[in-house]
């Protein structure tokens, strides 16, 4: 796993919030990146933990369907082909898997509806799996085989999970190819040409940095944390 | 060039900003920095452009002759003592070049008036310079010998051109003496001897106004802005 970038944006854009910042809940000053707020059904509450690293908890209003999307960069986040575009965050579900959601990385939702456009981890109640959507065709793949997860497939409640997403290769459309999924460290699954589904991202689809946490379970405020959110996008 | 700067304040400060970031365009909120807006004579518009590294676009406003609009941080804050600061970036004209400039650096010039102590890339209509200004005497030094600029010294239009500022050396008033400008890598010029003061004060500026006699909406896109001043 590459753990350092370049410190310059002449090689490459690095996105990134660890959430040590001021207290601001508010739309577009949320966090250190002062990411956009937008609320689905319900507003969510969101909150900093104590803690070395600087975590944000979202937690629900308390209805099914309700939750927040965060966001940068709307409509103008485009990924070329090449290796070294790396998404990556580390998130725990707090105090229920149960209809506590999650997308996170490149999209162009900010609803529960799932993104037309877009590359992202997805947790269903804690079961991960990573998209790539696109005008072009979709492609979906379960993660499977990680010793952390329960039965290598989701999530165990109030445990940290670092999530990543490597991409490489170019697929016909300019966009990347092939979508490394890893968890912990560990392989979690690919979507590539040489597994029998490629990405088919085309260059100029728009997406936007993207959080989105929602309840779709019984009603109860669903608590999720994220530890950081980082992209870096080289320039090629 | 150096493209990676150490991380830690430690050894120096690292300001830049990539223009991935929230869509505001409200004064003191502008891009990552969050860069304060001081319009001259009528306000542009700065927009962001779908790319894979963030691009923040600033239009004239098409009202009146040499409107424009000045992105600035840390007022009066910043001094630069010593030697090897660097200052870059990456700037394109995607439609027309004519009577559109920009200075892009540490500048003391909130206006169209040639600042009176700072340091910065000059574009007069995409024919580039670089400049060091002080109470203390200015230089200014034309870029030459570029092969990627038209005649070796202009910017070609709908192009994007990496531009640098490599200081080095100190000066008798402190500040830095030398100054490197390289255009899309090429050597491309030095001011030696340059008088600027170790006490003089800057702040960090994106200066952006067209000058074609008339209103003209005039466009100008940046990529990033970059700036390492060590700890000296």
């Amino acid at each position: 796993m590459p753990d350092n970038f370049s410190s310059s944006p002449a090689d490459g854009t690095h996105t990134f919030d660890d959430f040590h910042s001021n207290l601001a809940l508010t739309d577009g000053l949320l966090g250190s990146l002062d990411w956009n707020r937008t609320t689905i059904a319900n507003a969510s509450t969101p909150s900093f933990i104590a803690n070395p690293n600087g975590v944000m908890r979202l937690t629900t209003a308390g209805a099914s369907a309700d939750g927040e999307a965060l966001h940068l960069v709307v409509d103008d986040v485009t990924l070329g082909g090449g290796d070294g575009i790396i998404i990556r965050c580390r998130v725990r579900l707090v105090t229920t898997l149960t209809g506590n959601n999650f997308r996170i990385g490149l999209t162009d939702s900010v609803t529960v509806t799932e993104p037309v456009v877009g590359i992202w981890i997805d947790s269903d109640a804690g079961l991960l799996s990573f998209d790539v959507a696109s005008a072009n065709g979709d492609v979906s793949k379960a993660v499977t085989g990680v010793s952390t997860l329960t039965s290598g497939t989701t999530m165990v409640l109030a445990q940290w999970y670092d999530i990543e997403l490597r991409l490489s290769d170019t697929n016909t459309n300019g966009g990347p190819e092939t979508i490394q999924c890893y968890v912990d460290g560990e392989f979690g699954g690919e979507i590539s040409a040489a597994a029998g589904d490629p990405s088919l991202l085309g260059s100029a689809e728009t997406m936007e940095h993207k959080i989105v946490h929602w309840d779709d379970g019984a009603g109860a405020a669903q608590v999720f944390e994220i530890d950081y959110y980082e992209v870096y996008i080289p320039r090629v | 060039m150096t493209s990676s700067f150490p991380t830690s304040p430690v050894d120096g400060t690292h300001i830049f900003d990539d223009f991935q970031a929230n869509a505001a365009v409200t004064d003191g909120l502008v891009g990552n920095l969050n860069w304060e807006m001081h319009t001259i004579a009528n306000a542009s518009t700065p927009s962001w452009i779908a790319g894979p590294n963030g691009i923040m676009r600033v239009t004239t406003a098409a009202t009146a002759d040499g409107d424009g609009e000045a992105f600035t941080l840390h007022p009066d804050g910043l001094v630069l003592a010593g030697t090897n600061q660097v200052f870059r970036c990456r700037v394109r004209y995607p439609v027309e070049i004519a009577s559109n400039n920009f200075r892009i650096g540490f500048s003391a010039s909130v206006t169209a008036t040639e600042p009176t102590v700072g340091i910065w890339i000059n574009s007069d209509g995409g024919l580039l310079s670089f400049d060091v200004a002080s109470t203390n005497g200015d230089k200014t030094k034309a870029v030459t010998g570029v092969p990627t600029l038209t005649s070796g010294t202009t910017m070609v239009v709908a192009t994007w051109h990496d531009l640098e500022l490599q200081m080095s050396g100190t000066n008798a008033n402190g500040g830095p003496s030398d100054i490197k400008c390289f255009v899309d890598g090429y050597p491309a010029g030095e001011i030696t001897g340059a008088l600027l003061g170790s006490a003089e004060t800057m702040e960090f500026s994106i200066v952006h106004w067209q000058d074609s006699g008339g209103a003209d909406a005039m466009a100008f896109d940046i990529d990033y802005y970059e700036a390492y001043l060590p700890r000296n």
